[in-house]
């Protein structure tokens, strides 16, 4: 798993992650996920789109994520979920909750 | 495993794949290796095996054994004690199966009683878990899901997808 942080004007931060969201790489990713915030960044866009597999445990670390900038007045979006990400969110019904966009820019853009 | 008739011990398989690895965390990559080489061998076999839902079926499929492959490694098998886990994975005409089979602690000693409730409970971002999901997921993803306890100290899993 990879994850690199790209900070955007008006306290927005896209978090691209790349491999697998899953049990060995979740507290890891919840832990960047709060630093991003604690950083001035609330406003989180992930970019899912080169995460082959989520699982309930990657899960934990968006919800996770998500507290932390609700907490500091952001919020956390998902950008371009591939099959199974789409899938499990649907599933969890965490797509209720979380917003998910088509495009990065899109979900960026959302901010305002 | 009891579950399993007659009638499905006589089928042969279309595809199969196996493997065996350490129970840990980090030894989860083979078991999405396994899979990966196992959809190689359906696609030989019976291309687009379920239908025109062909990717959202093996995204499920994928997310439930997933979260066992997780939950075995993580709960059978905690803090690095030592073991291995076996997994076989086989197409037959109507369904997509797979068996984990291992010698740590039984399930029911492990697991975690919040696996018991509801996936999304509360409209409250901050009472949302953000664990203890993943049995719930995995049924929700398959037709069939069991767990069995042999008299001789194995867990066995059945995970069954069927074909459209």
């Amino acid at each position: 798993m990879q994850l690199t942080v790209d900070p955007r004007p008006g306290g927005v931060a896209v978090v691209r992650l790349v491999g697998r969201l899953d049990l060995p790489v979740a507290p890891a990713v919840k832990d960047r996920l709060a630093q991003t915030v604690a950083s001035g960044n609330p406003r989180l866009v992930v970019d899912l789109g080169e995460v082959s597999f989520v699982d309930s445990s990657g899960l934990g670390a968006l919800i996770g994520g998500l507290k932390a900038a609700r907490l500091h007045g952001g919020d956390l979006r998902i950008a371009r979920p591939a099959d199974q990400a789409r899938l499990i969110l649907g599933l969890t019904t965490l797509d209720r909750v979380l917003q998910v966009h088509g495009t990065v820019e899109e979900a960026v853009a959302g901010y305002g | 495993m009891g579950d399993a008739g007659a009638g499905r011990r006589r089928q042969r398989p279309l595809a199969e794949e196996s493997a065996v690895f350490p129970a840990t965390v980090q030894q989860l990559d083979a078991v999405h290796a396994a899979l990966g080489r196992f959809w190689e061998a359906v696609d030989r076999a019976v291309p687009a095996a379920f239908g025109r839902h062909d990717r959202v079926a093996r995204a499920a499929f994928l997310t439930a054994v997933g979260e066992i492959g997780a939950n075995i490694v993580h709960h059978a098998y905690p803090r690095g004690a030592p073991g291995t886990v076996r997994l076989r994975l086989r197409l037959y005409p109507d369904r997509v199966e797979l068996r984990f089979s291992d010698r740590g602690r039984p399930f029911a000693d492990a697991k975690p009683r919040r696996d018991r409730e509801p996936l999304v409970q509360d409209a409250d971002v901050f009472a949302l878990a953000e664990g203890g999901r993943g049995l719930a997921l995995a049924g929700l993803a398959l037709d069939e899901l069991r767990y069995h306890r042999t008299p001789g100290g194995q867990n066995r899993w059945r995970l069954v997808k069927r074909l459209a």
